[in-house]
């Protein structure tokens, strides 16, 4: 059974609340990994970002027939690390310090995680709110009869 | 959680509507056994839902919330319809013969 149009409303706004849940949980695993100086690649711990990308009418199209396939103008978060040089640190006391006492730390930037955290926080309400709204205004639609 | 089943109300409906025609006539018995169909999938979803959530710790928190969301516009809208084809049957339960 194909759903109506209003009910894909709702699987929208699903999707970006699963998006975001995705992401907290990523700034989450960032935070918690901030001081992470060798992992099991022995490299220092490495930043990871979700990227958003939109379900588009074309890929909801070949999914079809398969089952629990989502709306078009629904977002995916799919999970990549971030490049870039590790910050080193002078602290010849670390296990892990080289020769000359430095520590290569994660490229983890707390304060950036933070406002990342504010923003998934606040994104997570406003699709709250675009579900809860287009809720109300289906409500209201029923009323017309009366 | 026990929830009324709206299918028992379907059978009822679909024995006497095969007793007054064949099936594949549009009425408005056929429009609104769809509409039950429909609002009992949507319950039963909602239900399961809440059940692997709540009992099995599967599934996601928005995601019942979600079914919960569009069973209850699905059976506000199946309210709706049946007040309305009520109301007909009163109105045309007044017509003087």
């Amino acid at each position: 059974m194909s759903e109506s149009l209003s009910m894909q409303v709702f699987d929208i706004s699903a999707s970006a609340l699963a998006a975001e849940r995705t992401r907290l949980a990523v700034i989450s695993q960032n935070i918690a990994n901030a001081q992470v100086t060798k992992g099991a690649d022995g490299e220092p711990y490495r930043r990871h970002k979700v990227v958003f990308r939109s379900v588009l009418e074309d890929e909801v199209k070949r999914r079809s027939g398969q089952g629990g396939a989502l709306p078009a103008g629904a977002v995916r978060v799919d999970i990549a690390k971030v490049p870039g040089d590790f910050e080193s640190v002078k602290d010849p006391s670390h296990p892990h310090a080289d020769a000359l006492g430095m520590v290569r730390m994660p490229n983890v930037n707390v304060i950036d995680e933070m406002v990342d955290m504010v923003d998934a926080s606040r994104t997570y309400e406003a699709n709250l709110s675009a579900l809860r709204t287009w809720k109300q205004m289906l409500a209201r639609t029923l009323e017309m009869t009366r | 959680m026990s929830p009324l089943d709206v299918s028992q109300v379907r059978s009822l409906l679909e024995q006497a509507q095969q007793g007054v025609k064949g099936q594949a006539t549009p009425s408005p018995a056929r429009e609104f056994s769809d509409l039950l169909a429909e609002t009992s999938a949507q319950q039963k979803g909602a239900e399961k839902a809440f059940e692997d959530y709540a009992l099995s710790g599967k599934g996601e928190l928005h995601d019942v919330m979600t079914q919960m969301a569009k069973a209850d516009v699905t059976f506000k809208f199946l309210l709706e319809v049946r007040n309305k084809l009520t109301d007909a049957w009163t109105e045309l339960s007044r017509l003087q013969v």
